[in-house]
């Protein structure tokens, strides 16, 4: 298969380049930007000092992994993709399949998903601009200020406001970050500008989970550039200034703009393109592992009971934030069709990952919290390699069936 | 026995808290929202039947609203929560009891519960109100908390109960002493739990 050879040449350690990265224009950074090279394992340090708890080793080992996994392409991307007047966005995306290091991955991502310019002398002067842009529009939707409070929106929007303001403190409940006040006020905004600007969808339950890992990634960012790392119960007041806080928040509702405009039907009422994108997935499954798709039927677990949530927060809900992060390098990087196409074909290859678990249950309800939230256990334990084992068996699974659509009938 | 009881309520009243809390006896603070439906089941044991719960936790933005009649069409029982700091929540309380009367008519067993008992000082739906409501309709109405493990007991039992007594009757092919039809049948409650315990108000009003 010409697909997968092509796939695994992108794995070719020996194209890494050797040297340090530079400052890159529009980097999520306060005025005295450009303080060049990361360092890990000071990064990896800040970890042990900062991640208190029982799960401190666990992610120690977990940032340790997934960072070392991504590493060929670290200075790769950094130097030779990054630094270019021009990026070549489809070598870019290449590298960014297998993994990005965090240290660079809000920046890939704000390229990919086409709100960074790629000329490199444009870059900071339009980034300044979409933000601005953003914080304008803010104050015209009359969300500006602090508080909750906003006599100047209509009725309607009256009650948007009130669904995005009862999801706001059930976003993540286990990272602490998110409901620091100015995070929660961040999603507020960003959810509510999103909505009103996309009518046909509005707000739909789940789409505050969408903006985490985009505000974990620009964080991370951030920090790593001041060679310190992101943790769960970061102290945000003392360690983000206000500034970056910003330009965290209008790109995170810029690239989720971005993501959510090849996905607009999942988040239309009925949620028509959700509704194919689970039945796409019955299909391949049906096809790729009749046994499971017998177990789930002959026990009466249908697809939609629990892909419902897959396709309608993306994965966040069953993976942690450093896995999540690093399952969508692959996606966004699979351009347009990351999240519209490829994504049922993840959803499968995660069943199938599973598929011996799933088989060995054969009570409804066991089965049904197995597959609502008990695999989240299950993921709580993976690093760069089971993502990719997981990507790659996405992609052969893509490459046999997306242009076989009579395969699927 | 087994018996299907569907949890119905607008959005963080705590209906997946309920749930939790009932059967797995856990409690989180922040829980995350339901999408589309979850679901948990418990033995329970009603005089001397033992049924199987099926409980179906649905989700509680208005945009999902359209999706409930696929779980309470074959239901036994309807667990309506509202949270009772939020008058709203309580409107929508008396949109799913019209929903269901008409749809499935008395077939259905509601209980209504009002939830988050625990921030009684920050109460906004008035007691009267609601308890005149539940007996104009039929229902039975229990204050719970999921966060300290109050009247979910009671609320579960009541509503096992009337759904076991009308399956027996259904079986038994017996119009009997209770009449499924028409939503005010008049059902005894059994609820021996000891309401001395419970937050204000709490016990059936039929």
């Amino acid at each position: 298969m010409s697909g997968l050879q092509g796939f695994l040449g992108k794995l070719d350690p020996q194209k890494s380049q050797q040297s340090q990265p530079s400052a890159v224009p529009g980097r999520l950074t306060t005025s005295s930007r450009g303080k060049g090279g990361k360092q890990k394992s000071k990064a990896i340090k800040g970890w042990e000092e900062n991640e208190a708890g029982g799960d401190q080793q666990r992610d120690d080992q977990r940032a340790d992994s997934n960072d070392n996994g991504a590493a060929m392409n670290n200075l790769k991307i950094n130097d030779v993709l990054l630094s270019e007047p021009n990026i070549n966005l489809e070598n870019l995306k290449s590298s960014a399949w297998c993994g990005l290091p965090s240290s660079s991955r809000g920046e890939v991502w704000r390229l990919l998903l086409g709100y960074s310019p790629t000329n490199r002398g444009r870059r900071e002067q339009v980034l300044e601009r979409k933000r601005g842009e953003y914080w304008r529009a803010i104050e015209g939707c009359g969300l500006g200020g602090e508080g909750h409070d906003h006599p100047g929106i209509t009725k309607t929007e009256q009650v948007l406001l009130r669904q995005i303001l009862v999801d706001l403190p059930r976003t993540a409940p286990s990272i602490p970050l998110f409901h620091h006040p100015s995070l929660q006020l961040l999603l507020k905004r960003v959810l509510y500008l999103w909505s009103v600007r996309n009518p046909a969808c509005s707000y739909v339950q789940g789409l505050n989970d969408l903006c985490c890992p985009f505000i974990w990634s620009f964080l991370e960012e951030y920090l790593q550039e001041n060679n310190k790392t992101l943790t769960k119960g970061i102290d945000v007041s003392r360690e983000i200034p206000k500034q970056i806080l910003q330009q965290v928040e209008s790109d995170t509702y810029w690239c989720l703009t971005s993501l959510l405009s090849s996905i607009q039907d999942h988040y239309t009422p009925n949620q028509p393109g959700l509704q194919k994108q689970v039945y796409t997935l019955s299909k391949i499954v049906e096809r790729t592992d009749s046994d499971l798709y017998n177990h789930l039927q002959s026990h009466g677990v249908e697809f939609i009971q629990f892909a419902f949530k897959w396709c309608n927060c993306l994965l966040v809900r069953e993976f942690d934030m450093y896995t999540i992060c690093r399952l969508w390098d692959t996606h966004i990087s699979e351009g347009g069709e990351g999240f519209s196409v490829f994504h049922v074909y993840t959803c499968a290859a995660l069943l199938g990952r599973f598929s011996e678990t799933i088989r060995g249950i054969s009570d409804f309800g066991d089965l049904f919290q197995f597959l609502q939230g008990g695999m989240k256990d299950m993921t709580e334990s993976w690093g760069e390699e089971e993502v990719s084992v997981l990507c790659s068996q996405a992609f052969v699974l893509k490459s046999l069936f997306q242009n076989s659509q009579a395969h699927l009938g | 026995m087994r018996l299907k009881v569907v949890l119905l309520g607008e959005g963080r009243v705590g209906k997946t808290s309920i749930l939790f809390r009932y059967i797995r006896n856990e409690f989180q603070e922040k829980q995350q929202s339901t999408l589309q439906a979850s679901y948990m089941d418990k033995k329970i044991k009603v005089g001397t039947t033992t049924a199987q719960l099926s409980v179906w936790d649905t989700a509680g933005q208005e945009r999902f609203h359209a999706l409930g009649p696929i779980y309470y069409r074959d239901a036994d029982g309807a667990l309506l929560v509202y949270d009772i700091t939020d008058s709203e929540s309580f409107t929508k309380v008396r949109k799913w009891v019209k929903e269901l009367r008409k749809i499935v008519g008395g077939d259905i067993n509601i209980v209504i519960a009002g939830n988050k008992i625990d921030l009684e000082r920050n109460r906004q739906v008035e007691e009267k109100e609601v308890l005149e409501y539940a007996k104009s309709v039929g229902a039975t109405h229990f204050y719970t908390s999921a966060k300290q493990n109050l009247g979910l007991e009671e609320c579960f039992t009541d509503l096992a109960t009337k759904m076991v007594q009308q399956n027996l009757t259904k079986l038994q092919g017996l119009a009997g002493g209770f009449q499924p039809k028409g939503g005010k049948s008049k059902l005894v409650v059994v609820d021996d739990t000891g309401e001395g315990k419970k937050s204000s108000g709490g016990g059936g009003c039929c």
